[in-house]
């Protein structure tokens, strides 16, 4: 109710407010070593993602933060608003190169600090880390963001036998160049899918326990469809 | 089980276990792969090819089973044996039982005892020899068949077909059972393989496998050296009974000599008593029965002796004025049929024929009273004269009496001789005549049955040593006065002092004496050995002057020649009983001819039950059960190492394809 117009003219008047919010959009993307395996690499999917979801908050003039998750730290380019950032965006993701391990909980919990106003936080990663996913996704989520988990696995990944990995071989960790000796048979093959689906249902499990949306896509992903159609069925975008 | 080549076995194991574990301590070298994350990736290496050294041996199921299979072949080639089954290698020798007990039909489906040892014996020798592929060194086999004799049917041979075909031609006799001159003979066989440089024979152990009954009349004397060994496959039943003839003869009567009285003695060595009938042939024709069946008493055990049973028959007076055989025959036959029958070669009647040399009384009226056919007197020139004139002139005479100093010549001919020794091979004179009585005497031997000497005193004994064959049936306190033994063409029966340098004409073993030993004596005249011998004795008989073309056919067999010495003529041994005919043509074209009766009288040899344990001079014999398989294992070893090894293929296939 305006009382001043009422003083005025005797007559109650209701006034009706429209706020517009300073959305804030936060991409952190997986700058560890593991993501530059794959054909394309997963590292390349993820840019790729990162910049048409930055794209997006930015014609929408959201706050866009892009991050570089690696090793316990968090690389930002924080403060982008409007079409014209698009550019410097791009070249930013251009820049960063998939190097080391990644401490994904101290690296989460770097990232979340910087936030202000309400936000949605995008993880893109391959999830393939031996941390505490729980905690590091928890960080986030404590500190206000709407988080949404997109998980990108390689071909290799799924079907290692389909790009010889077969036989006898000593398999090379790309992150923190530990060696494990196989002799690659059905059986393992067959362990391996095992280990693989478990670790991907914990992540699923903890996402779905945290309020996270998640959505795994390979690296032979179509990414107009899956940014027009998966994500906003996904609910990520509307 | 024992290890006929552990250092082979051994050697072949660790030749081969060390290159097989070092294959294993080479390791892969593996292709190096990056991948995104280890997280999803678990160790796991299952191996089946190396090619870089080295690495740390793991725990790995080929490993083991090659390993495995490895100690089964090394195992297969040191060819484990069972130990209960005998030995393997060195030297073998089968003793085989051929003796008459062995004829006994208590065998599966009545087969006989010697041929189920030949079976036997056969079995063995090709477990033995059937080594194979392994069996470089199979052992040397010799074969003996025993019985009173031993015979080597072959000597040491690793060939399996010569020890087959040895066993198989041994054929059964009547004899009884000595085990001594088997293993004199066995111990006298070199070796096949001895090596001829070698200076002296190598004593190599011995594995003597006997199969017999074990009814050895010489148990309690052989024994077993140091490198010998014995196992005893016992042949034939334990309980198996037999009852037969165990004695018969006859005798001519004193007052018609044409009259004969035959007697018969049964024996049973089963443990029930057993009804048998006697029935007695000749000339064709049945010439006595027992009326009944005699009821034979069964064997009686005392300690270790055996007493067989006994039940004995007089037949009623028969009259055989010739010379003829008798057959005695008891019925209902058993298992052994050896001594269901017997035999009796009965002379025909003829008056005795005595020579007396010299002039001695007493000896003078003795022969007068004792009335022979004919008695004739000679002096010691005449003989002189005579021998010179016809060396076989004793042999003209039953029985050529002599008192005094003897004639030159007592090689041929059947003497009773008194007083100084004779000059024969055996005999050896020394010292002086003196005074000597007597101190033992053989009260067995058939010139001194019912002789009481103890009163005997001679004043003028002449002192003699005697070497075998003869024998001092009457000792005297400094040397024998009695002796007895063979000559090259006759026998001697010899007293040492002349009857009148003694007081033993006043005695009646002095008639006694000179009656047997003149009846003994007389007895060898048709036969120079026993009426009735025992099988393998030798058959010897003196001819008739100019006697020619003398044979002998054994029961059941072809006419043989006997071998000729002068006027003897000789044949055997006498394995098989039966009457033996021996015929000849005489130098007047007639043909003559003789029997003579081979019996199975012998108690131990009648006695067919089986031994439960043999013993040889108290030593027990390790009797072995033959019936069974191969002594082997290492073709069983091989097939557990076939099937281990398809195994093992099956698994590294299925490693290396999965």
């Amino acid at each position: 109710m305006d009382w001043n117009i009422y003083g005025r003219m005797e007559r109650l008047f209701m006034r009706i407010f429209l706020e517009e919010e300073d959305l804030g959009l936060l991409v952190l993307v997986d700058g560890s070593a593991s993501m530059g395996v794959g054909t394309p690499t997963k590292f390349e999917v993820a840019r790729r993602m990162a910049m048409a979801l930055a794209y997006i908050g930015l014609v929408n003039q959201h706050r866009v933060t892009l991050g570089m998750l690696k090793d316990a730290s968090c690389e930002r380019l924080a403060g982008l608003r409007g079409r014209r950032k698009a550019g410097e965006c791009a070249a930013w993701l251009l820049d960063r190169a998939p190097e080391g391990a990644l401490r994904f909980e101290a690296a989460c919990r770097v990232a979340a600090e910087g936030r202000h106003g309400r936000g949605v936080a995008i993880v893109i990663s391959d999830f393939l880390v031996t941390d505490d996913l729980d905690r590091g996704l928890q960080a986030l989520v404590t500190r206000g963001w709407d988080v949404v988990a997109l998980q990108v696995l390689a071909t290799e990944d799924v079907s290692p036998a389909s790009h010889g990995i077969v036989g006898d071989l000593r398999l090379v960790d790309v992150e923190d160049a530990s060696e494990t000796e196989v002799t690659v048979s059905e059986a393992l093959l067959r362990e391996h899918r095992r280990r693989l689906e478990a670790h991907n249902a914990q992540l699923r499990d903890t996402c779905a326990r945290l309020g996270i949306r998640h959505l795994a896509v390979d690296t032979d992903v179509d990414l107009p469809r899956l940014m027009m159609e998966t994500m906003r069925r996904g609910g990520v975008l509307r | 089980m024992s290890v006929l080549s552990p250092i082979v076995g051994a050697l072949l194991f660790a030749a081969v276990a060390v290159p097989l574990l070092a294959l294993y301590f080479l390791r892969l070298r593996r292709t190096r792969r990056v991948v995104s994350s280890s997280l999803p990736w678990v160790r796991r290496t299952e191996d089946l090819r190396a090619n870089a050294p080295f690495q740390r041996i793991r725990p790995s199921l080929l490993l083991f089973l090659q390993m495995l299979l490895l100690a089964l072949l090394a195992l297969a080639v040191a060819q484990p044996i069972v130990r209960g089954w005998g030995v393997r290698g060195g030297r073998v020798v089968m003793l085989i039982d051929c003796s008459a007990s062995m004829g006994t039909l208590d065998g599966a489906g009545g087969v006989a005892r010697l041929a189920e040892a030949k079976r036997q014996a056969i079995a063995r020798a090709e477990s033995l020899q059937g080594g194979g592929l392994f069996a470089s060194t199979g052992p040397e086999i010799m074969v003996i068949a025993f019985a009173d004799t031993a015979q080597v049917c072959t000597p040491f041979t690793t060939s399996l077909a010569r020890v087959r075909m040895a066993i198989e031609a041994i054929v059964g006799c009547d004899e009884r059972t000595r085990i001594e001159p088997a293993l004199e003979l066995a111990r006298a066989q070199p070796t096949g393989a001895q090596d001829e440089r070698a200076p002296t024979p190598v004593a190599e152990p011995l594995a003597l496998e006997l199969f017999s009954d074990g009814r050895l009349v010489d148990g309690d004397r052989a024994s077993l050296r140091a490198n010998e060994s014995m196992t005893f496959t016992r042949i034939g039943s334990l309980d198996t009974g037999n009852a037969g003839i165990g004695a018969a003869g006859c005798e001519r009567s004193i007052e018609d000599a044409a009259q004969v009285q035959a007697f018969a003695s049964l024996r049973n060595y089963g443990s029930t008593a057993v009804d048998r009938k006697l029935v007695l042939r000749g000339a064709g024709g049945v010439l006595g029965a027992s009326p009944d069946a005699l009821q034979v008493p069964p064997l009686a055990v005392r300690e270790r002796d055996r007493m067989a049973g006994e039940r004995r028959m007089l037949f009623a007076p028969f009259a055989a004025p010739d010379r003829r055989v008798l057959e005695f025959e008891c019925s209902p036959g058993d298992a052994f049929p050896t001594d269901d029958r017997a035999f009796v070669a009965l002379r025909a009647p003829r008056p005795l024929r005595v020579a007396l040399i010299g002039n001695d009384a007493s000896l003078r009226a003795l022969l007068d009273a004792l009335a022979p056919g004919s008695l004739q007197t000679f002096d010691r020139a005449a003989v002189e004269a005579a021998q010179a004139k016809d060396a076989a002139w004793a042999e003209g005479f039953d029985v050529v009496v002599n008192a005094g100093p003897p004639p030159s010549r007592m090689n041929r001919g059947r003497w009773l001789h008194f007083g100084p020794v004779p000059a024969l091979d055996g005999l050896n004179p020394f010292g002086t005549p003196g005074r000597d009585f007597v101190q033992s005497m053989r009260g067995d031997h058939p010139a001194l049955r019912q002789c009481n000497l103890n009163e005997l005193v001679a004043s003028r004994a002449n002192r003699v040593a005697v070497q075998s064959p003869w024998q001092a049936i009457v000792e005297g306190g400094k040397s024998p006065l009695v002796v007895a033994g063979p000559t090259a063409h006759g026998f001697v029966i010899a007293v040492t002092f002349e009857p009148g340098d003694s007081n033993w004409p006043f005695q009646r073993s002095f008639v006694n004496f000179t009656a047997q030993a003149i009846e003994l004596l007389a007895g060898m005249s048709d036969v120079a050995s026993d009426e009735s011998l025992e099988p393998g004795a030798m058959i010897r008989v003196r001819l008739p002057d100019g006697a020619r073309d003398v044979r002998v056919t054994p029961p059941g067999g072809a006419a043989e020649s006997m071998v000729r010495h002068d006027a003897e003529a000789s044949w055997g041994p006498a394995r098989r009983c039966g009457a033996y005919r021996i015929a000849w043509q005489g130098a007047d074209g007639a043909s003559g001819e003789r029997w003579v009766a081979v019996n199975m009288l012998d108690a131990a040899e009648c006695d067919v039950a089986a031994v439960d344990r043999l013993t040889l001079s108290g030593q027990t014999v390790r009797t072995v059960a033959r019936e069974g398989g191969a002594l082997d294992l290492w073709p069983w070893i091989l097939g557990l190492a076939f099937v281990l090894l398809l195994a093992e293929w099956w698994i590294y296939h299925r490693q290396a394809t999965r």
